[in-house]
């Protein structure tokens, strides 16, 4: 579960409903925690535990 | 400058290069200030418009939508609604767009616009869209804003005067009409229409291999990021001490040449004394650190002008969450090797209000540029320039173990203060991570010349004052002939009665002597046992052996060990204290700070003592 203002913050950084996202990075060895996510033409950081509370549907990119 | 006739405000995205489209825009002549109540730095500058006409031209923090949950983001929005207190509401707003990621940054710039007010949008670092393979449409877009849209370049003062002219118009049509406020959108549907938008000023896209994501794949590597990362720290730490060197000696040259130059040629008094052992020995052995901090400064700047540092916090969010912290704490933390005020100044990019607390307590144990002065000395004189490995020194081994003791300390703090008095919801960890950016050499003169300056005043104002009613302290009521000068003066009654407390950690007189001054800043310990020990010199002699020979006679080796751990912890800065009541509201926290932190720092000068006595180093 996030807090609101987790949420809000994803928000704001275009991770909404309906956006497309690819993981780019895992973080350090080990945990392999946070993630770098690319949204449009941003990338952004994020831990597991939010990655966690988004609903995220498989695609194919076209080759 | 309230006395100009307009303002003009900059608003955007963080990354939007806002800063360097207001320094392209206002040159040098920038005021830096804090917003009234609150510590988010003000900084403004003049706008030219084509007519010559001046403007008060503000850069606002930035912000990512107009429904603050950071300090920085609440002022933002307070200046832009003409609610912030002293700051006069903006007659135009220009929104900065980065023209690579129109999609995000124009959800802002519809919030902007919705409030109806005069805005010109700067369509800012068009030539790295282009690098990317993005042709934008600045006239397709204009039309679907309704208001002017100007590309610019900041770092080539590309379409600045474009700008400036497209503000000098919309400050003129302000009277008359403004655009039609649009509906109230939701933030999805303002994000929905900002890619609409941005598809619709993309006249083409050609799909090329990004820099950045090639950089990325080397500097956000499992193994290899943090090993570059501690690879560049390294480097970091290498360079403030043997770049800044050469400088140093020769500003240390030209303060004892200055100071023997005065003793040839003014007749002895007391007024020749107050120049040479209190003004030229206190202000002179501060201002010789100037090159060290510069130095550190300079690649905070390229690592923040680069983009390299959120990806430090990236590669650090694993192990500052092991203390229940997040990698957004790493750059406060790193600012705070070059002084912890920026330090916690930055803590408010932090949105965890208990994680942004425990970043602050823990702020003042990153061994902060104030300290060097006094490890220098200290190891200097007391540690043996001997090789205990190829390459690897006696002396750096020791400045090193107290940089890592300072650290330890800090983590070993955050993990028990996240478990008790800023206790709370495990922290969150989101942030963008920008385009990588070469940083222009004038961005980076002016963000130097501005520290450069902060300091210099610092030495100029508090320093020299405390320098001064130092050596006052120390020379008066005067000695007896033939009695010592320190014992019969007014400092010396003080530092007896402290010297009762701190004897037992090992500290003597003059030590305890050092301490009083040295809470309005840590370096002033350092001219204040020179001025100490210049006052208390009987002969030339004496004098002339410098403070490294006078602290070998007067103090053991367990003494100057017990004073490097001290220094460690104790948090000796005024200005620390002042600002963490600040940023904290209220005298609670710098309390608390005070009382652990001299609470860690007796304890561990007393171990360090005992230790060191106990294996016949005293």
């Amino acid at each position: 579960m996030l807090v609101p203002e987790e949420a809000h913050r994803l928000r704001a950084l275009g991770l909404e409903e309906g956006a497309d996202v690819r993981l780019a990075y895992r973080g350090v060895f080990m945990t392999r925690d946070p993630l770098a996510v690319e949204v449009g033409r941003m990338t952004v950081a994020l831990r597991r535990v939010h990655a966690r509370a988004m609903h995220v549907e498989p695609h194919l990119v076209p080759a | 400058m309230s006395r100009l006739p307009g303002v003009v405000a900059l608003v955007g995205n963080p990354n939007a290069g806002k800063s360097a489209l207001f320094n392209a825009l206002t040159g040098a002549r920038q005021k830096i200030a804090n917003y009234p109540g609150v510590t988010v730095e003000r900084k403004a500058g003049r706008l030219v418009l084509p007519n010559g006409e001046q403007l008060e031209l503000v850069d606002l923090p930035g912000t990512y939508g107009l429904d603050a949950t950071s300090p920085d983001e609440e002022v933002t929005r307070r200046v832009i609604m003409g609610e912030q207190p002293g700051q006069a509401m903006p007659d135009v707003l220009v929104c900065v767009l980065d023209a690579s990621n129109l999609e995000q940054h124009l959800v802002l710039a519809q919030e902007v616009l919705a409030l109806g007010r005069p805005t010109v949008v700067a369509l800012n670092m068009v030539d790295l869209a282009e690098r990317d393979g993005l042709v934008l449409d600045a006239q397709a877009l204009a039309a679907e804003l309704g208001v002017p849209v100007v590309p610019t370049v900041a770092v080539r003062r590309r379409g600045l005067a474009e700008l400036a002219q497209a503000v000098a118009a919309a400050r003129n049509r302000a009277e008359q009409s403004v655009p039609k406020p649009r509906a109230q959108l939701s933030g999805t549907e303002r994000r929905m229409l900002a890619r609409t938008m941005a598809q619709g000023a993309t006249l083409s896209e050609t799909a090329k291999h990004r820099l950045h994501a090639r950089l990325d794949q080397v500097l956000l590597h499992q193994w290899l990021g943090p090993v570059v990362l501690f690879a560049l720290l390294f480097v970091v730490f290498q360079a403030v001490f043997s770049w800044a060197k050469p400088v140093q000696d020769s500003l240390d040259a030209l303060f004892s040449g200055g100071s023997a130059w005065l003793r040839a040629h003014m007749a002895a008094s007391l007024a020749r004394d107050l120049l040479t052992d209190g003004v030229i020995a206190g202000v002179g052995s501060v201002v010789v650190f100037l090159p060290q901090i510069l130095v550190l400064f300079f690649f905070i700047l390229v690592m923040e002008a680069t983009g390299y540092m959120a990806r430090a916090a990236f590669l650090m969010d694993r192990m500052m969450a092991g203390v229940g912290l997040s990698g957004r704490s790493f750059i406060p933390l790193l600012s705070s090797f070059a002084c912890a005020v920026p330090g916690i100044m930055a803590t408010r990019s932090i949105t965890d209000p208990k994680d942004r607390l425990t970043t602050i307590l823990i702020a003042p144990m990153m061994t902060c540029s104030a300290r060097l002065p006094v490890y220098a000395v200290i190891i200097a004189a007391f540690i043996p320039a001997r090789q205990v490995l190829p390459g690897v020194g006696l002396q750096g081994l020791v400045l090193f173990a107290l940089y890592g003791m300072g650290i330890v300390g800090a983590m070993a703090a955050a993990l028990l203060l996240r478990r008790s008095v800023t206790r709370g919801a495990a922290s969150g960890f989101i942030m963008e991570l920008p385009k990588y950016q070469l940083p222009t050499v004038k961005d980076l003169a002016l963000g130097l010349y501005q520290r450069a300056w902060i300091f210099l005043r610092r030495a100029g104002t508090m320093i020299f004052t405390v320098a001064i009613v130092l050596w006052l302290l120390l020379n008066f009521p005067r000695a007896e002939p033939g009695r010592d000068q320190v014992d019969a003066s007014i400092a010396g009654h003080i530092a007896n009665g402290l010297a009762v407390v701190v004897e037992p950690i090992g500290f003597n007189r003059d030590i305890a002597l050092s301490l009083i001054p040295t809470m309005a800043a840590r370096e002033v310990a350092v001219s204040s046992l020179a001025t100490t020990y210049a006052v208390g010199a009987t002969d030339e002699a004496a004098r002339a052996g410098g403070l490294g020979q006078q602290l070998k006679s007067h103090w053991s080796l367990a003494t100057a060990l017990a004073f490097l751990a001290w220094f460690v912890f104790a948090p000796q800065c005024m200005s620390t204290i002042a600002v963490t009541r600040r940023e904290t509201n209220g005298w609670k926290w710098p309390a608390f700070m005070l009382g652990y932190l001299f609470g860690l720092a007796y304890i561990f000068a007393g171990a360090v003592y005992w230790i060191a006595v106990a294996a016949g180093l005293g």
